[in-house]
């Protein structure tokens, strides 16, 4: 049949904010010539505000970008910094960034697993109605997200005033009671994160193996979080420095991101990414929990990516024990640094992939220029590409609800930014 | 967080969406830090179930649209926040309406919960308040202060 037809379910991208996303489909004879995917992303109008602003504003400004993860803004941001003004925070400063990491990856990853990931593949609306069959699970993920907020507000970082981090390392370090406490926490809920692991690769994940480049940071004896060269499973190997050698921002028509290409062909970031490349940066229980899962990693199936958060959990759970088990308050928690003119760049793991800030100050320590790579944003043509080839794959002359209904699952799979994943899609399909 | 009442003003950064922190903030102080714990939260989602896990009484104090004059306020109770919530903000995703749908799945909603909303206007990018929300503010203030001596 060749009647066109369109269809617009209404749901915006941005959580109390304007701006929406959007999927347009355009199939003729049965194959899709046209596939738009259209993300809202505010972190092009912050490289704007950010314009004239004192360096130590930086930190508190990004960390409003993202309501999921301040602190990966702050982390890229104070690293590109501090590379311009050329201090070095010490050991202490560089044990508690990844602390404060921790606690994001584990709210962060946590969310998602529970609030859109799971739902989708246990066959449920949403979260509340999994509950109804699932309220330990659900619970659980509740602890392992309180958690990760607690590691984050430990160092100081709160939701509304994030003024954790600055430049130079953190405006407080917490009492060695407060950290003792916390350890304790952490340490009762390792069997909660290895039942996680188990219990996300227990789930009935379709398998989708596809051919495509995988990228993070990799660093020489960790698993990567605020430090590494930038690495792929196709050889890439440069300094976060080269990142605008190899990858180019495109703008697209069709979308306010920008979508970012490698050598012109999409790439993935983000949990799966990291631990296809770092596997053998894992700490053994972590290794041994992932593998005794039965799947084989690295893996080209992207959906277990959601495996791939439930073991960043794990790790996160049992690299904060280790720093916390060796945290000793500091005489200062930071170290000062005077303006100074120049270009530096910051590149950090957000829970959702690599993080890539590029600033330029003036003598006066005021930004010049500054540009976000935010990882959604990165994944955009890789979503695109995905979407392509599963629709083809579950045929495109299956009713726009069942279409609108996979592309969610397969958008969501890739956890673009929170306000971004949790909505309906506005699909428009338009058939000839 | 152990304080058996919790106020929570919730919001974003964006124009009128922020009253529900400068309601916290004007509640800041005025009671006894072991009875009555007073935050703010940028869209805490589904945290807010963690959030109110053990208290005995939480008062939530939220921004929304429901067609009515800006500056309006609303005053909802006990379940009726999860009935009405959701067609009373034109928020998305998961918002207050989906985390207490879900605390309450859970068994979790604590005994005596009140939503305090203020109607706003428009969510762009500005700093300020609207002025009908500015001045509606301290209302809203008294309103929930309210809440909590009434007991």
């Amino acid at each position: 049949m060749s009647e066109p037809r369109e269809v617009t379910v209404n749901v915006p991208l941005m959580a109390r904010v304007e701006g929406e996303g959007a999927l347009a489909l355009r199939i003729r004879d049965g194959r899709i010539e046209e596939l738009k995917l259209r993300i809202f992303e505010p972190p092009r109008l912050f490289e704007k505000f950010l314009e004239g602003r004192s360096f130590e504003e930086v930190p508190d400004m990004v960390a409003r970008i993202c309501g999921i993860c301040p602190v990966a803004y702050q982390m890229s941001a104070v690293h590109a910094i501090e590379s311009i003004l050329g201090i070095a925070p010490g050991p202490w400063v560089r044990a508690m960034r990844r602390l404060f990491y921790c606690g994001e990856w584990m709210e962060s990853h946590s969310l998602h697993i529970h609030l859109l990931a799971a739902p989708d593949f246990l066959g449920y609306a949403s979260v509340t109605d999994m509950a109804r069959d699932y309220p330990e699970e659900v619970r659980r993920g509740l602890r392992l997200q309180e958690l990760g907020n607690a590691l984050i507000g430990l160092l100081g970082g709160r939701s509304v005033h994030p003024v954790g981090a600055r430049v130079g390392g953190f405006h407080h370090a917490p009492s060695p009671e407060q950290a003792q406490a916390l350890l304790q926490k952490l340490q009762a809920a390792l069997p909660d994160a290895e039942a996680l692991v188990a219990w996300t690769a227990s789930l009935d994940l379709p398998t989708a193996e596809q051919d495509f480049e995988y990228v993070s940071l990799r660093h020489a004896q960790e698993y990567p979080m605020n430090e590494g060269r930038i690495v792929s499973n196709r050889g890439l190997d440069i300094g976060i420095d080269a990142f605008d050698r190899e990858f180019r921002e495109l703008q697209v028509p069709h979308s306010t991101a920008l979508h970012c290409l490698h050598q012109g062909q999409p790439y993935l970031v983000g949990p799966l990414a990291r631990l296809n490349l770092n596997f053998d940066r894992l700490p053994q229980p972590v290794r041994e929990t992932a593998s005794a899962t039965g799947i084989a990693w690295p893996s080209a199936n992207v959906y277990h990516s959601i495996v791939a958060r439930a073991v960043e959990i794990h790790y996160a759970v049992v690299e904060a024990i280790r720093l916390l088990q060796a945290y000793q308050r500091p005489s200062q928690p930071y170290v000062t640094a005077t303006s100074k003119a120049g270009v530096g760049y910051g590149c950090t793991e957000a829970p959702r992939g690599m993080l890539w800030h590029r600033y330029e100050l003036d003598d006066g320590g005021r930004v010049l220029s500054a540009r976000i790579v935010p990882p959604t944003s990165q994944n955009q043509a890789r979503i695109e590409e995905d979407l392509r080839l599963s629709i083809e794959a579950f045929g495109t002359d299956r009713p726009e609800e069942e279409l609108r209904r996979r592309a969610e699952v397969v958008i969501r799979n890739y956890d673009p930014c929170i306000s971004c994943a949790t909505h309906f899609l506005d699909l428009t399909v338009d058939r000839k | 967080m152990i304080a058996p009442v919790r106020i929570f003003g919730i919001g974003s950064p964006f124009g009128d969406d922020r009253v529900g922190w400068l309601a916290a903030e004007g509640l800041q102080g005025r009671f006894d830090p072991a009875k009555v714990d007073v935050s703010a939260h940028d869209r805490p989602g589904l945290r807010l179930v963690a959030l109110m896990q053990g208290a005995a009484q939480v008062v939530l104090v939220d921004a929304v649209k429901s067609g009515a004059v800006p500056g309006s306020l609303h005053r909802l109770e006990g379940d009726g926040i999860v009935k009405t919530v959701a067609r009373y903000t034109s928020t998305h995703g998961f918002g207050l309406a989906e985390a207490l749908q879900l605390a309450q799945r859970l068994g979790e909603l604590p005994e005596k919960i009140v939503l305090w909303g203020i109607e706003v206007g428009s969510l762009a990018g500005a700093d300020d308040l609207s002025p009908a929300v500015r001045e509606a503010l301290p209302g809203l203030i008294e309103g929930v202060a309210g809440e909590v001596s009434s007991g």
